[in-house]
């Protein structure tokens, strides 16, 4: 058998420009078009490529093609009137040894085309995957009519081999890298915390969110220990899930870690082993998210929760007492509608401070709403007189219950008995920054002489002792026989001071 | 476990500890129609352990929370003196701090049969 050095060395020559890794793509497209041309004496030639979006052959390196040419054949569709066209639907390399008598171009524009770039002849060689996937498309072209000589179109096949494994290995690469780019990007901009860790228990990589959680840089916990990142409390704690995800389990937790470097946090964590083909685990990928605040969600509706349950059993020993102390069979009182009044006020009261959240209730609105049940049609029994003033809640429950008591005193002995009588409520703040008080004048006239009970039932009870007792003021009840006057002096706290004041 | 019954209880000095005016009124009534003394109502901290220092007191009934302030300064100094006392709140037994469980936890509403059973209970434990 003779060899043709020349022909060796070309293809030698190929083999080594693809394969080095330094090597531009142009540049080795180029190379390989080169040889096609020398080694079949072709005059011209082209490789095409397909268009990842399209899915159309466009030329990727070609040699002696001008315009129109190149425009009317930039682009190459399945079934178009070409020698690449036909060989790329067919899989197969396809030869046109004289274009005029090619029924590929018969009554064709691209017959015109061809004849007008000096083309007679060309065949068309696909360049084919492992896999059957066609790459690419390698063209010879000539300007004399030409039938391929078997031993020309081995030598074709041959360097279509090269040139497709070449391909093959460009377009691998290509998607590994695409690949690892989308991979670093995605774990880059989760908001959960990712860290892949090994056996030996050092972070072989971790995301940004994790460098956050965990409050250390990032460079500083790469292929460190975890101990030594999270610190040694932390670590314990985690300890019993790593070594169950070392033995291939999934696990999945939630804990509060006390981290070296920053206050302590709830996180909710997914181990998943890291297993190799050969089924050993060598580690773990971990799926960190700080959930501090669904806990602190938790906890405070926990208090709320028991705060509330607080309340309502407060509410109804405040009601039972009220019962207890208005139940009794005592001469000449309707008890059970006593009852019932006392029920309504403290009920009014706790709508007041619901509308505010309990936060605290406005002085006028809370007399208004509680005197508003003795009201007379043309609203000429009260004069009610003094600041906007917020009330805390601990004195809208005890003063609410105390104006019920004062109307409901007046309404039976007092100034609400009588047509014409009223009543004035007037108040101030007063004294010295730091000793401020509610000052407020409870005052009836124009009522039939009032004189001093010999006994002081529970209405009286409620508003001298109970203000005394809750609130630490001072009361003064003068039965003048001119009217009952109350004055109250309720020393305020020193946030409801400032309230005020602001 | 031998135990005298509770009712031959009557006219123990009551310290009572509580910031409602109205459940410190009801509680009052009922220790007083218990036969008992009170000494109080208090609704402040500094008084109450003013009272344990300068009272004699048998039994103090302890509302746990105080304005906002937790009872157990008062229950130290009682119990530093050896008097018994009652925990009444709001919160039931789960409020309670640990240290406190083998005492009487009274739950509000307020039975008379139930407040004479934990003076009972807290007079002999």
């Amino acid at each position: 058998m003779v060899v043709d050095r020349g022909v060796v060395t070309r293809l030698l020559d190929v083999g080594r420009l693809c394969a080095h890794a330094d090597s531009r793509f142009e540049d080795c497209l180029a190379g390989i078009l080169d040889a096609a041309i020398a080694l079949t004496g072709a005059d011209k030639g082209n490789i095409q490529l397909p268009d990842i979006v399209s899915g159309s052959l466009v030329i990727a390196a070609q040699r002696g093609f001008y315009e129109p040419f190149l425009n009317f054949f930039a682009s190459v569709r399945h079934g178009d009137a070409a020698t690449c066209g036909t060989a790329f639907d067919s899989g197969k390399r396809i030869v046109v040894e004289d274009v005029k008598e090619s029924e590929i171009f018969a009554g064709r524009p691209a017959l015109d085309i061809l004849i007008k770039a000096g083309v007679r002849a060309v065949y068309s060689t696909p360049l084919t995957s492992s896999a059957g996937q066609i790459l690419g498309m390698i063209s010879t072209h000539f300007e004399r009519p030409h039938r391929p000589a078997e031993s020309e179109l081995q030598l074709i096949d041959l360097l279509a081999r090269q040139a497709a494994d070449y391909l093959e290995r460009k377009r691998t690469e290509q998607a590994l890298r695409t690949l690892a780019t989308e991979l670093r990007h995605t774990i880059h901009t989760f908001a959960t915390g990712l860290t892949r860790c090994s056996r030996d228990l050092r972070y072989i990589w971790a995301n940004p969110a994790y460098a956050e959680l965990a409050g250390v840089p990032l460079e500083k916990i790469v292929g460190r220990p975890i101990i030594e990142v999270m610190g040694e409390d932390a670590f314990a704690e985690i300890r019993p899930y790593i070594d169950r995800v070392l033995t291939g389990e999934r696990v999945e937790y939630e804990a509060e870690l006390p981290w070296r470097a920053h206050s302590p946090s709830w996180i909710h964590v997914v181990y998943a082993p890291y297993e190799e083909d050969d089924g050993s685990i060598t580690g773990w990928v971990a799926s960190v998210i700080d959930i501090s605040e669904r806990k602190h969600a938790e906890r405070r509706q926990q208090l709320l929760l028991r705060e509330l349950n607080h309340r309502v059993k407060n509410t109804l020993a405040t009601v039972q007492s009220i019962a207890m102390h208005t139940l009794t069979p005592s001469p000449g009182l309707e008890s059970k509608e006593v009852f019932e009044a006392r029920l309504l006020a403290l009920s009014r009261t706790h709508d007041l401070l619901a509308g505010t959240s309990w936060e605290g209730a406005s002085l006028r609105e809370m007399l208004q709403q509680e005197l508003a049940p003795f009201q007379v049609a043309d609203g000429t029994r009260f004069t009610i007189e003094g600041p906007d003033f917020e009330i805390w809640p601990k004195a809208v429950l005890a003063l609410g219950m105390a104006f019920h008591e004062l109307a409901t005193n007046a309404a039976k002995h007092g100034a609400l008995s009588t047509i014409g009588g009223n009543v004035s409520v007037m108040w101030d703040i007063w004294g010295p920054l730091g000793q401020r008080a509610l000052r407020l004048e409870w005052r009836e006239s124009g009522a039939p002489p009032v004189k001093k009970p010999e006994r002081r039932g529970f209405g009286l009870g409620v508003i001298e002792r109970g203000l005394s007792f809750e609130l630490d003021a001072c009361i003064e009840l003068d039965f003048a026989p001119t009217g009952f006057v109350c004055n109250f002096k309720i020393p305020l706290l020193r946030n409801e001071e400032r309230g005020h004041l602001d | 476990m031998t135990e005298r019954p509770a009712n031959m209880l009557c006219g123990l000095r009551v310290l009572l500890i509580e910031d409602d005016f109205m459940v410190a009124l009801l509680l009052e009534t009922m220790l007083t129609d218990l036969g008992h003394r009170v000494i109080g109502p208090f609704a402040r901290l500094e008084k109450g352990l003013e009272m344990v220092e300068q009272e004699a007191i048998d039994l103090a009934v302890l509302d746990v929370n105080i304005n906002g302030r937790e009872v157990y300064p008062i229950a130290e100094a009682l119990e530093a003196r050896g008097v018994p006392f009652i925990f009444a709140t709001g919160y039931g037994s789960v409020g309670l701090h640990p240290k406190y469980s083998r005492h009487p936890v009274l739950q509000k509403p307020y039975l008379r049969e139930h407040l004479r059973m934990a003076i009972g209970r807290a007079c002999h434990c």
